[in-house]
């Protein structure tokens, strides 16, 4: 080649991922319209696992080849973590048919309940078969994206959160691992011992700051705005104000909304809660969450640090990284752990997708959306690649199985990153 | 009456003789006086053919955890507290200044580890997978689905992981269900919902039991090779807490065969039986296997009940499959010996020589486990079952003419009557909740 022909390329290479950059700053921005054509997105982060869009992976530079993926991903579909959602529910809507105030609506939302709560029965906080399923898929895909990695009889090492649900995940990722490869060596463990190094440590108090009360009213103004249960209890009972003398509006509310959007979780059952709401009611809910998982994240300018308690696990995937790099065996390491976990760490490894907030509480869904970042099973792969003869290391980072970027950090072969660069931001933020 | 006679003199004949323990078998495997924490010993490897004709198509198994650490840090609490303090007294000889370095290393391992499954606990379940896989190809190595559940407790569930792995790997074509939900756990663990009867004999059982275990692990052995001055710590040390902490961490040991730890320095030999003894003692009454103790093993009916309703379903749907299931000790003693399964009903009260009729090595290891291996014939509505103790072929009191197999007809109709008879009651709300603040 050239030296011509290298600087066009160059040049074009550098136009085309300038392009891809405003592409992704395009895309990261969430509208009214994309949350209507798939309202489930409003379940927040119990919106299900939805599968990467992205089909065919960025081709690593030529004679790079994958040596470890870091995978950090949260428990898949589950119950929710206690039934007093149901119980309140159910036992309003119960009260309410004694009094003979139950719609038609009403009574058909009220058996729904009861075959919704006869499955979550003693199941609070459970993997659900879909949370199983979701992630068998997620290790088949990272198999057949990488299977000049996993095809090798590697010694794999995976850790969970000590949360059931957690560790029936990595059991289903890890048995689907082992299906398509028996030769691997996969060594599983959920102990309070490695807890450091998996989950967030919330002992960590990060300072209040000035602006976080004022965010907090903002959140507080919206979360409360959109429990409005005025069209809601005119559908559910014949007579509001007979129901009002028993019924909060606004707790039966939160307690449907809860119920519905976890029902996406538990398919076989083939109930549907969703359309008690309109789309609108479940909008306006959803900023209201959104907005509280920013906030208490910290991924607001301006509000407190909460991402500072995952900063452990940073750096033991940083440090760990560096140890498959210097003894230069091929391996995979896997954690399982929570929304409140991959949230943090998708900011603190400076994704996109999780540092594009303003601080413009009313807006803040337009900017960041967490069912785009922690869904169901939502899971950040960083893969790392090397080439023979070279001591430059290469790393992708998929944010639930897309390609991804770090915009603070500059790279001359996007989406791939050179690990000294990544490694001093690290260091510095 | 008859019947029973009859049925009484099958197993007498058909069953091999009931296995003793004998002291001299405790010295030559020192390790199995572990009791339940010992170590899984392997099976005998012996598996009788079935009969001509019969392919197995089922098993159902109830395994423990494999090998964990203690469940708690208190008895590392009690002895390392105590002896660093008589350290900075100048009380310790310059032997127990040694111990206690090694006390605090093996504390150190344990450090927020309390309960949970060590690496020799997964290669345990590991390779009873892989015994149960090699012995029954005929039925694992077909593309068949296994259904498991374990405890909610994570030791349960990584045993349960390790198992399964384990049979992923050498068929990837099977599939498998994990799960461990409160949801099940009426059946995996002992019910606590289930009214258990008095027994007027049970309080005087454990007065005896009480003198037993004082008598046994009174402590002065090691009080006298750990300080100077015996006389000067009698009052401050409780001799039986002590020597009881310092069993239990040496029994521990023989989990964590990777830290090259060792106490069993501080006991003689027969101390380190005398050890055995009391927690064989201790295990017999608790559960309900002691003559004249309260019938705790009531807890486990459900169990069984679990067991007889999924084999009688499999055997309706004609299909194959595998059915596990992962707890504890308090369920697998009892379940052996609900099911009367030779190595669990040699029960007696006299707490000296009970080792010579019962032993939990046998019963209750590490991963210790009960496995039902179902048979059928083509063309034949006959069903065969073996059950196996530990992965040895194993007798229950039920007349048969292929031992070690039996007439699923006659096991069912046996198991059925004993869940008639025992007509289990359930308490009441207010019962219950009684019984839960007493805990």
């Amino acid at each position: 080649m050239t030296t011509i022909n290298k600087t066009v390329k160059c040049v074009l290479c550098l136009a085309l991922s300038i392009i891809n950059c405003q592409l992704s700053i395009i895309q990261a921005q969430t509208s009214k319209k994309e949350i209507f054509n798939d309202i489930y997105r409003t379940g927040s982060n119990y919106f299900a696992y939805p599968g990467p869009k992205q089909q065919k992976l960025t081709k690593a530079p030529e004679g790079y080849n994958p040596f470890y993926i870091s995978h950090y991903g949260r428990h898949g579909s589950r119950y929710m973590s206690n039934n007093e959602y149901y119980v309140t529910a159910i036992n309003k809507l119960d009260s309410a048919a004694q009094f003979g105030i139950l719609s038609a609506k009403g009574q058909e939302v009220l058996e729904k309940l009861r075959i919704g709560y006869a499955d979550a029965w003693h199941r609070d906080g459970d993997l659900s078969k879909l949370g199983a399923r979701q992630h068998q898929e997620i290790a088949h895909r990272m198999y057949e994206r990488f299977p000049e990695l996993l095809s090798q009889p590697l010694k794999i090492d995976a850790k969970s959160s000590t949360v059931r649900r957690c560790m029936l995940s990595m059991f289903n990722f890890c048995q689907e691992l082992q299906e398509q490869n028996p030769q691997l060596e996969i060594t599983m463990d959920a102990s309070k011992h490695d807890f450091r190094w998996v989950v967030e440590d919330l002992t960590i108090k990060p300072a209040e700051t000035p602006a976080s009360e004022t965010y907090e009213q903002q959140r507080s103004a919206i979360f409360e705005g959109a429990h409005n249960p005025t069209r809601l209890m005119a559908s559910l009972f014949t007579d509001v104000r007979k129901a009002e003398e028993f019924i909060s509006g606004r707790d039966l509310m939160e307690a449907l909304y809860n119920v519905a959007e976890d029902l996406q979780n538990v398919p076989e059952l083939d109930i549907e809660l969703i359309d008690v709401f309109t789309k609108e009611e479940l909008f306006n809910m959803w900023q209201g969450y959104n907005a509280g998982w920013l906030l208490n994240t910290g991924l607001v300018p301006g509000c407190t640090p909460y991402y500072e308690q995952q900063r452990e696990v940073l750096d033991s995937i940083v440090s760990k990284a560096d140890q498959v790099i210097l003894k230069g065996e091929p391996t995979v390491d896997l954690r399982f752990s929570h929304d409140s976990s991959v949230l943090p760490l998708s900011y603190l490894l400076g994704l996109k997708e999780a540092r594009s907030g303003k601080a413009d509480i009313p807006n803040i869904y337009k900017y960041i959306s967490i069912d785009k970042i922690i869904p169901m099973a939502a899971n950040i792969q960083m893969v790392f690649y090397r080439k023979e003869g070279s001591d430059d290391v290469l790393v992708k980072f998929l944010l639930n199985e897309n390609e991804t970027t770090i915009p603070a950090v500059k790279t001359d072969c996007a989406p791939y990153y050179h690990w000294r660069d990544l490694r001093a931001f690290y260091r510095q933020n | 009456m008859k019947t029973k006679i009859l049925i009484f003199l099958g197993c007498l004949m058909a069953a091999p003789m009931q296995a003793q323990t004998s002291r001299a078998e405790l010295l030559a495997h020192p390790d199995l006086a572990a009791g339940n924490y010992c170590n899984y010993p392997n099976p005998t490897g012996h598996v009788t053919p079935a009969p001509d004709g019969y392919e197995p198509f089922y098993v159902s198994h109830y395994g423990r955890h494999g090998a964990r650490y203690m469940t708690d840090d208190k008895a590392y609490k009690y002895t390392i507290g105590k002896m660093d303090t008589a350290q900075t007294r100048g009380w310790l000889t310059s032997y127990g200044q040694e111990v206690l370095v090694r006390l605090k290393k093996a504390a150190g391992n344990a450090y927020h580890r309390a309960g949970d499954l060590t690496q020799l606990g997964g290669r345990q379940h590991r390779a009873i997978a892989h015994r149960l896989v090699r012995n029954y190809p005929e039925l694992l190595m077909q593309p068949i689905h296994v259904k498991a559940n374990s405890s909610t407790v994570r030791r349960c569930m990584l045993s349960m992981v390790n198992f399964c792995q384990e049979l992923k790997t050498m068929n990837p074509q099977i599939d498998v269900m994990m799960d461990a939900s409160e949801h099940d756990m009426y059946y995996i663990i002992p019910n606590d919902s289930i009214a258990i009867p008095k027994s007027e004999t049970d309080g005087p059982l454990y007065e005896k039991l009480d003198s037993f275990r004082h008598e046994k692990l009174n402590g002065r052995h090691q009080i006298a090779l750990l300080f100077n001055e015996p006389q000067a710590v009698s009052g401050w040390i409780d001799g039986y807490k002590f020597a009881n902490s310092l069993w239990n961490i040496a029994a521990d040991m023989y989990c964590l065969p990777e830290l090259r730890l060792s106490f069993n320095d501080l006991f003689t030999e027969d101390e380190f039986i005398d050890g055995f003894r009391v927690y064989n003692a201790s295990w017999c009454l608790w559960e309900g296997l002691m003559p004249g103790s309260q019938h705790n093993y009531y807890a486990i009916y459900p169990l069984l009940k679990n067991f007889l309703d999924e084999a009688d379903l499999m055997i309706a749907s004609g299909e194959k499959g595998v059915r596990l299931r992962f707890g504890h000790d308090s369920v697998v003693l009892p379940f052996s010996f609900i099911l009367g399964v030779k190595e669990a009903i040699g029960g007696t009260d006299d707490m000296e020589n009970l080792h010579n009729t019962f032993s939990i090595f046998r019963l209750i290891p590490m991963a210790g486990n009960v496995q039902l291996i179902f048979f059928r014939k083509q063309g034949s509505d006959d069903i065969l079952v073996k059950f196996l103790m530990n992965e040895n072929e194993t007798s229950v009191p039920i007349k048969t003419d292929c031992y070690p197999f039996y007439h699923w007809k006659d096991v069912s109709a046996y198991y059925r009557n004993m869940l008639k008879e025992a007509d289990v009651k359930y308490k009441t709300i207010i019962e219950k909740e009684e019984d839960d603040d007493d805990d």
